[in-house]
């Protein structure tokens, strides 16, 4: 259908109003981290017209604290992506291509991780995560994580492995090849696609979490969605310094949104066309 | 259909080892991180543990449920959920449907709008939050400075309903992009023929919507409607950061209550009562759930 000139100047004028929002408050972060404190509480505030200072960047990264926060975020978002790759991808496909008893009981798990509010878990989570010692380890992050994210991740692959064709490897069951070479040699390059989609929505999701590290750690595997909370008790708030820290959270993801977008919107139809 | 059925008996005598060893890594972390807590959540509930007390445990049998379930703090934060959940869904699918409408036109530079419109499901909520919580203050923040070019000076986290439509509006923020992308995906996939030929037989702009292409829509919208209930039903760091739950109550809802009741007043065998209670909650939304997984 053609569009009128007047749907066109009113479907631009709605998709800007609608950007402005949206950009709006990642502008006020960015541009606030780049503020000296003086001018971060302005009234009326300086939008664009500030002193451009990196003081609050460098005073960030000579703290050590905020240090071993980077650390910690890191190692969690990267533990946690290859564990559930390595867990959903063959999980994936023995659910969508594979007859087996037990395989009834992983749905309802699966499907039961997706509905329930990760708190609910993570109550009882909390006294067994003491009792055995866990409390305030990377570890403990990157397990529980890893099955708060596998039903998201599972259902994805599912649907990648059967967007497959299975005459592909029935004809190479026929000339001969097992399971595991089908795998190898058909399956794999054919689903790389959707792995990598599944490794871009963990990193993000784990690299975002705050429930679960805000529960379970404490000094020593605090990440920076936890170090950035202790600005709320603080009487002054640093503008400055909290604006530095959530541009630090934002930046990687602004760059994914620029080299990955097509996994994303890829990703996200495959996971919610299911269901 | 013989074939078949012998395809799949052979397909499982021959397979099954592999294929429990394929599905051993997921099923070992769902054992101990999701069915494991909710067997011992469930026990939890039934006893009188606490998490700083060192009195031994001991049986109290329903007591947790009479006292803490069926309260009117559960009965407020049930309300809270389920309003952020109505209100965030509504404003979604009604905003979300007119911009996914103009991005399915494919105009000049459509994919740069996707771009700007993906971000708000990437970036940190927490960090949002707080630096939603800067721009709200009520002295100095962005946002009293913009009423006043409206003659307004609202201070939204103050009284109960701003709060609320501070929390909802966040909420509505987050996930739009999905909203959004679904929806349009969903526009795109329609046969153009019945749309042109509506226009052809005089429907109007309102008629073409509302009678040919939500209907239309309409499994993409229920599975929109189901997702984003249980997205939004779990809200969480918002909450933490921007209001804490306040002014008073006005804010907590069921996942907030939880945390509080189990990591402030270190009440586990409360807090495992109400987390069993927000179990049989969603239990309904599993069902569906269940239903629509084709494996």
């Amino acid at each position: 259908m053609k569009t009128s000139f007047i749907g066109k100047v009113s479907g631009y004028f709605l998709l800007i109003s609608i950007s402005i929002i949206i950009i709006f408050p990642v502008y006020y972060t960015l541009s606030t981290s780049l503020k000296t404190n003086a001018d971060a509480q302005l009234f009326p505030p300086k939008l664009f017209d500030f002193e451009v200072t990196t003081e609050n960047i460098r005073y960030l990264f000579d703290n050590e604290e905020f240090y071993a926060a980077v650390r910690i975020s890191f190692l969690v978002a990267i533990f946690t992506t290859l564990l559930v790759v390595l867990a959903a991808t063959p999980l994936a496909y023995s659910l969508s291509r594979m007859n087996y008893p037990g395989k009834k009981l992983i749905v309802l798990l699966v499907t039961l991780v997706q509905v329930t509010p990760a708190i609910v878990l993570l109550v009882p989570l909390f006294a067994l995560v003491s009792k055995f010692g866990l409390y305030d380890k990377v570890i403990t992050q990157v397990l529980i994580l890893s099955a708060l994210i596998l039903p998201f991740a599972t259902w994805i692959l599912v649907a990648f492995v059967k967007s497959i064709p299975y005459e592909l490897e029935e004809a190479a069951f026929v000339d001969g090849a097992s399971r595991l070479q089908v795998i190898w040699h058909i399956i794999r390059p054919l689903l790389t696609p959707g792995i990598v989609t599944v490794a871009i929505f963990t990193l993000i999701g784990a690299w975002n979490e705050f429930l679960v590290p805000v529960i379970m750690s404490e000094s020593n595997a605090k990440p920076v969605t936890v170090f950035i909370t202790r600005f709320i008790t603080e009487k002054n708030i640093d503008y400055g310094l909290l604006a530095a820290a959530c541009s630090f959270l934002f930046v990687p993801v602004l760059l994914f949104t620029i080299f990955a977008k097509r996994f994303i919107v890829g990703g996200l139809l495959a996971g919610s066309v299911k269901g | 259909m013989a074939t078949n059925e012998i395809r799949t008996v052979r397909r499982y005598s021959r397979s099954s080892g592999l294929a429990f060893l394929f599905s051993l890594p997921g099923l070992l972390l769902l054992l101990s991180v999701v069915l494991a807590p909710i067997i011992t959540g469930f026990y939890y509930s039934l006893t009188n543990s606490s998490l700083i007390s060192s009195e031994p445990t001991s049986f109290v049998g329903l007591q947790n449920y009479k006292s803490d379930v069926f309260t009117a703090t559960f009965g407020e934060a049930l309300r809270v959920s389920l309003l952020i959940t109505f209100f965030s869904i509504l404003t979604q699918l009604s905003t979300g449907y007119v911009i996914a409408k103009v991005l399915a036109r494919s105009m000049k530079g459509t994919s740069f709008f996707v771009s700007v419109i993906m971000l708000p499901m990437l970036l940190t909520p927490v960090a949002i939050g707080m630096m939603w919580s800067l721009m709200l203050n009520p002295d100095i923040g962005t946002i009293k400075w913009l009423q006043s070019f409206v003659g307004l000076d609202i201070n939204f986290l103050s009284s109960s309903g701003t709060a609320m439509g501070a929390i909802i509006f966040l909420e509505w923020w987050g996930h739009l992009p999905f909203v959004v992308l679904v929806l349009m995906a969903g526009i795109l996939n329609l046969p153009k023929e019945i749309i042109e030929s509506a226009s052809i037989d005089g429907a109007n702009w309102w008629q073409t919507n509302l009678r040919v292409i939500i209907p239309m829509l309409a499994p993409v919208i229920a599975v929109i409607i189901i997702i984003r209930s249980v997205n939004a039903f779990r809200m969480f760091d918002t909450i933490f950061v921007l209001t804490s739950g306040g002014p008073g109550n006005a804010t907590v809802n069921l996942p907030f209550l939880a945390f509080k009741t189990a990591f402030t007043y270190f009440d586990t065998s409360r807090a495992s009562a109400i987390s069993v209670a927000i179990v049989a909650i969603v239990m309904p939304v599993y069902f569906i759930f269940l239903k629509m997984t084709k494996v």
